[in-house]
């Protein structure tokens, strides 16, 4: 019986983990001046929550509504940018702790900041005046901020006008959008998650409050490229075919160009020449494949001393040999980083940390708005058919012309115990090249194997039925 | 349905009603029951209740509201259709005579006249009848609403100063006068009732005035005084306005007329002396000497418009004149003589005006020297608008801060100058720049400068932001315009938070598989026509043809811009069905497919898809719009979280883990069940005649029907 008085229809605060969260907020107040950074690092299980008050203030190059509350998870590593002076309110629901907070110091970073809008400028200016847009190769070391860059790029070509940047992720270990172990490439034509750390929703049933997105995916499964360049290679030459396709049938695309992100290659400590070799290769093989014409080389200032690592000299060594044909069409830049101030520091365990989440994101949701309900599948042993990448464990062990194999996998605990499988389109009875050709439909985690019935469980992220195709087993593991 | 007689229950009703001194439930409710009860009385109850409205005390008044509210709820017609005859002037003067509290009680009521209350209930038995009265009615009352808001949000800035002890003193002074003057007026035309009635209000004042003198007062009570003062002197306050107004006509009209004569025109000036003599209860001198400050106070905010001398030809000016203050009035006729020495035999028409005009200035100053000499003049306080504008014209005294103080945030400005300096970049602009050429960086054999170049053109980097003025207060994407586009995306943050908020817990939502790549190749993101739109005009910037460049882009600009807005809308409608280019993968997904539970996503049968859209966003619609769609009742089935976990067994006499919809002829793959133990056929049903399909297309077939 309606007596009256109701609570007014449509507010917005409808989340009850935000609810949650309000009830025992401790409200800090923090002005961020002009051309200023603030970087928040969250400890584990910690969630915090940042509200604009007034200014301009964006996270990697996603500005964000001011009065609305945003919510990071748990140890997630983030920078809010201030374009003009910005205040902004943070509370954690868990008042002991508190995030650590730190700010950069102004010159060094405005310095490299103008030097992302310059670059910004330029690229967009390519868009704006010629039919084929930038395809910008970000190369650089280890925790050189090339994720940050890319992620900045291709919110920046979104603003003005509405391009759609294709992303193209060419390092396994980070999952953007999907979860770790594969190269894929996403088209971006809305603004990105700034909350998530892999930077949204790839397409679900549902709705979410950020417009999803839909990668293509190839997969990779190893964990570390120096265990199988060729297969690298392999992996990163069909995925440009693909992209080459998308890219030559909407002219907006080709206009809007790629971003292109790449693992640091040049980091394992003891390379011989042979591997030195093959690096040299997959560089000139991305700018040859997907048509680079702006390279961009993120360095620390002391890069110098060391030439052999130095991913300066190699792209210049390869532009006068193997590249010589295409270099004028190439526009070489090199950007020097500040440490510490303006590159995320990523350690290992903040990286298995990202990878976690991606995973988890995959088949959960991210427990705000997305939610997902996964489904899973029993199914015999003798119903699936499983590959494995093969891992060379050194530099002589491969034969440069060999061709990369998948070897079968015998279905058993010990191999797939907790494991993350690569669920292909190529049908399960498929020859071994054309199950490594074959996109990637989704992944599945398997969850229980009982070797003396025969029989496991398959987490997959569709409810319904294992599809009958051939699985990639990768080098991730997952316990729920 | 009763045999008790009319008046038995008509006098039942009433002194239920009258029980209703508080705001209680019970009450409410059984009133409502009451009501549904004894239906054939329904007009008669709707006339009772309406006395109620009107007659009760305004603390009341809500109560009775909230019956109405809840009779129309609960019963509905004809309930809804006898209150809604009176509707709008009950609620009207209702609103007029409470307080804010209630007011705003109100409001929410009214809202949910419009909107059902409960937006996510489905099972909610009400939300089918929204809304709830005749949409005349609520459009008078929410006309009504939008304009009563708006004054009272002037009424509290006017209020705004906080009472104090010789403020309120000023504003009974004030009055006093005012009302002093109607006493006059009205007098000659002779409404004794109104002397009379008026005399009242003085002595009131007075007295209120007493008492204020008297003792200290807490800050509520003087709230209170001013409140009271502001409502019970509407009359007075309008006057006075006025009064103001033909002052200032009047300065107009004579403006060369010396200061003397134009204070001969005071109509007030002769009446207001009888009065005050007459009225001996009136404190003469304690009177006067507020008086003054009060009324040039007032006049102050006319600052700009009447220049400083201005202030001194306020209304209540002769009043001063007339209290037997010697001092100033000794200081009157030096004032006019002044004006006598002009001669006017020996000068020139101009040179007459131009001295008329000085002397004119000079009068005023004297009598400005001295009524300030005499403490008569009320000088704005440092931080009025009047001192900070002394103080900026007079110095560049650091005294700034006061002026900055009261200046919007500083944030709010500079917000301003940089969308202001933003507007004036244009995206041609940029594009001409010579700035920005990558190929300046392009590499040379010999030598080469890859480092980018530091070029800090701030004017860019704010284009980058403020290039799109209007920011999304949901997500923060920005747009060109406020009209068409930021609605559009801002109704579909609607329609997706509804939606998040109605499919909590309700739906489940799962992954998609990914594409495979055809299908990857030849998905849109967006709008593929956009790309023609966009003229770039590439050899035209290459050729350096500049102006025509400039023209075409012009036409360009405004091109692409409108074809930004079509790409949002089918943007938005992506959005709702996140997987618009909807391949169906039969062989490997059908299960999936038939069992994900938003299965219109999933599926490619596009009718049955569009239904379900449709519906939705005629309930959207509902929303938004609420008072245009009466007549669109229509519902969503209630139970889409049960329709979705239906099944069929497999039958053992089946062999084939295969079936095909009848309806919608899509193949229905079997699955494992695990709580069953059987293998079902997801998402199923069987019908009467034994054939078999989707649970989903079942219903919605049932629902059109
Ligand atoms: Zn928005
Ligand atoms: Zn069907």
């Amino acid at each position: 019986m309606s007596v009256g008085n109701i609570e007014q229809a449509g507010s917005i605060s409808t989340d009850y983990h935000m609810e949650d969260a309000l009830n025992n907020n401790n409200e800090h107040l923090i002005t961020i001046p002009r051309e200023h950074e603030l970087k928040f690092q969250l400890l584990p299980d910690q969630q915090l929550i940042i509200e604009i008050v007034y200014g301009i203030a964006e996270i990697f190059g996603t500005e964000l509504a001011n009065n609305i509350k945003y919510i990071f998870n748990n140890q997630d590593i983030f920078s809010i940018y201030a374009v003009d002076k910005t205040q902004l309110k943070w509370y954690t629901k868990e008042s002991a702790v508190e995030p650590m907070i730190t700010q950069s110091p102004n010159s060094a970073y405005a310095e490299y900041k103008i030097k992302i809008y310059n670059l910004h400028f330029a690229l967009d200016k390519m868009r704006f005046t010629s039919s084929q847009g930038p395809n910008v190769l970000v190369i650089g070391g280890k925790n050189t901020g090339k994720t940050t860059l890319c992620k900045t790029l291709v919110s920046y070509a979104i603003k003005v006008k509405n391009f759609t940047p294709l992303y193209v992720n060419l390092n396994p270990t980070d999952g953007i959008f999907t979860p770790p172990g594969c190269l894929s490439a996403t088209t971006i034509y809305d603004i990105l998650d700034v909350t998530a750390p892999n930077w949204g929703q790839s397409a679900t049933t549902g709705v979410t409050t950020i417009p999803s997105t839909q990668p293509i995916i190839k997969n990779f499964g190893l964990e570390y490229i120096h265990t199988n360049y060729s297969l690298y290679n392999t992996i990163l030459s069909q995925l440009s075919i693909v992209t080459n396709s998308k890219i030559m049938k909407d002219p907006l695309l080709r206009r809007s160009g790629c971003i292109i992100d790449t693992p640091s290659l040049l980091d394992k400590s003891d390379m011989g020449a042979n591997e030195k070799e093959h690096v040299n290769k997959i560089i000139s093989q991305i700018i040859k494949l997907y048509n680079v014409n702006v390279i961009v080389i993120l360095k620390e200032e002391k890069d110098d001393e060391d030439n052999s690592n130095n991913y300066e000299e190699i792209i210049k060594q390869q532009l006068t040999s193997s590249l010589s044909s295409i270099k004028d069409s190439i526009s070489l830049l090199t950007l020097p980083i500040v440490k510490k101030s303006n590159v995320v520091e990523i350690d290992d365990v903040y990286k298995r940390f990202l990878q976690r989440v991606a995973i988890r994101d995959y088949f959960y949701g991210n427990s705000l708005n997305t939610v997902l309900s996964p489904y899973t599948v029993s199914s015999s042993f003798n119903k699936l058919t499983v590959w494995e990448p093969v891992v060379y464990n050194n530099d002589t062990d491969e034969d440069k012309n060999e061709e990369p194999k998948l070897e079968p996998v015998t279905v058993n605990a010990s191999n797939l115990q907790h494991a993350i499988v690569a669920i292909t389109f190529a049908e399960r009875n498929a020859d071994p090249d054309t199950v490594l050709s074959s996109s990637i439909m989704g992944f599945g985690l398997i969850n229980e194997v009982n070797d003396t019935r025969k029989k496991l469980r398959i987490l997959i992220p569709v409810p319904g039925q294992m599809p009958d195709k051939a699985l990639i087993l990768t080098q991730y593991r997952y316990l729920e | 349905m009763t045999n008790k007689s009319e008046n038995v229950v008509l006098k039942e009703f009433s002194s239920m009603l009258d029980e209703l001194t508080f705001n209680s439930g019970p009450i409410i409710a059984s009133l409502a029951k009451f009501s549904e009860e004894h239906i054939e009385y329904s007009q008669q109850i709707v006339e009772l209740v309406e006395k109620k409205i009107t007659k009760s005390v305004p603390k009341q008044k809500l109560y009775a509201i909230y019956v109405l509210d809840s009779i129309c709820k609960n019963v509905g017609s004809p309930y809804t259709i006898y209150f809604s005859r009176n509707l709008a002037k009950l609620f009207k003067s209702t609103y007029l005579i409470v307080d804010n509290k209630t007011r705003q009680s109100l409001i929410n009521t009214f809202k949910t006249w419009v909107i059902p209350p409960n937006t996510g209930g489905t099972n909610d038995p009400t939300s089918n009848t929204y809304p709830l009265f005749d949409q005349d009615v609520l459009k008078n009352i929410e006309n009504f609403l939008i304009r009563a808001s708006a004054l009272h949000e002037r009424q509290i800035k006017m209020v705004t100063p906080k009472p104090t002890i010789p403020l309120l003193l000023k504003e009974i002074d004030r009055l006093i006068m005012i009302c002093n003057n109607i006493v006059n007026i009205t007098a000659n035309n002779g409404s004794a009732t109104q002397v009379e009635k008026t005399n009242a209000k003085i002595i009131l004042l007075q007295e209120l005035r007493q008492e204020l003198l008297k003792r200290e007062l807490p800050q509520e009570a003087l709230k209170q005084v001013q409140d009271q003062l502001t409502q019970n002197f509407v009359k007075e306050q309008k006057y006075s306005l006025q009064l103001q107004q033909q002052q200032q006509q009047q300065q107009k009209l004579v403006n060369i007329s010396p200061p003397s004569s134009q204070l001969q025109q005071f109509p007030l000036s002769q009446a207001n002396k009888n009065i005050l003599f007459s009225n001996s209860s009136i404190p003469i001198n304690n009177g006067a000497n507020i008086n003054a400050p009060a009324v040039i106070n007032n006049t102050s905010d006319e600052f700009s418009n009447n220049g400083i001398f201005g202030m001194s030809q306020n209304p209540l000016f002769p009043s001063t004149n007339t209290t037997a203050n010697n001092n100033i009035s000794s200081t009157i006729p030096n004032a006019s003589k002044a004006t006598d020495t002009i001669n006017i035999s020996r000068t020139s028409p101009e040179e007459f005006i131009h001295q008329l005009q000085e002397n004119k200035i000079n009068n005023l100053q004297k009598l400005y020297n001295s009524l300030k000499e005499n403490d008569l003049l009320y000088i704005p306080g440092k931080e009025s608008i009047v001192g900070l504008c002394n103080n900026y014209l007079s110095s560049n005294s650091i005294d700034s801060i006061d002026l900055i103080k009261n200046l919007p945030p500083l944030e709010l400005l500079n917000n301003l100058v940089q969308d202001s300096i933003s507007i004036k970049l244009d995206l041609n602009a940029f594009i001409n720049s010579s700035n920005f050429q990558l190929n300046n960086w392009t590499i040379n054999n010999t030598n080469i400068d890859t480092n980018i170049s530091i070029k800090n053109d701030n004017n860019y980097v704010q284009f980058l932001y403020r290039y799109k003025p209007c920011k999304c207060s949901m997500c923060g994407k920005r747009y060109v315009t406020k009209s068409t586009e930021l609605n559009e995306h801002l109704d579909w943050h609607f329609r997706i938070n509804k939606k998040l908020k109605n499919n909590r817990n309700k739906v489940l939502q799962s992954r998609n598989w990914y594409l495979n790549d055809d299908e990857w190749i030849h998905t849109p993101n967006s709008n593929n026509n956009d790309t023609d739109a966009i003229v770039f005009n590439d050899n035209s910037v290459s050729n350096g043809g500049m102006n025509e460049y400039n023209n075409h882009a012009n036409v360009n600009h405004r091109l692409f811009d409108k074809n930004l807005t079509g790409n949002l809308s089918i943007h938005g409608l992506a959005q709702e069905n996140p997987n618009p280019f909807s391949f169906t993968r039969i062989n490997d997904t059908a299960a999936a497919a038939a069992t994900s539970s938003n299965s219109d996503n999933n599926n490619n049968n596009n009718s049955r898809k569009r239904s379900f859209d449709h519906n939705t966003n005629i309930r959207d619609n509902d929303f938004i719009t609420p008072l245009h769609n009466v007549n669109n009742k229509k519902h969503r089935p209630d139970k889409i979280q049960d329709i979705n976990l239906m099944f069929e067994v497999i039958p053992d006499s089946s062999n084939s883990m295969e079936i095909e919809c009848y309806m919608c002829k899509d193949v229905i793959q079997g699955i494992y069940n695990e709580d069953e133990g059987q293998w079902v056929w997801p998402n199923c049903i069987k019908t009467d005649d034994g054939n078999y399909c989707h649970a989903t297309c079942y219903y919605e077939i049932q629902q059109n029907q």
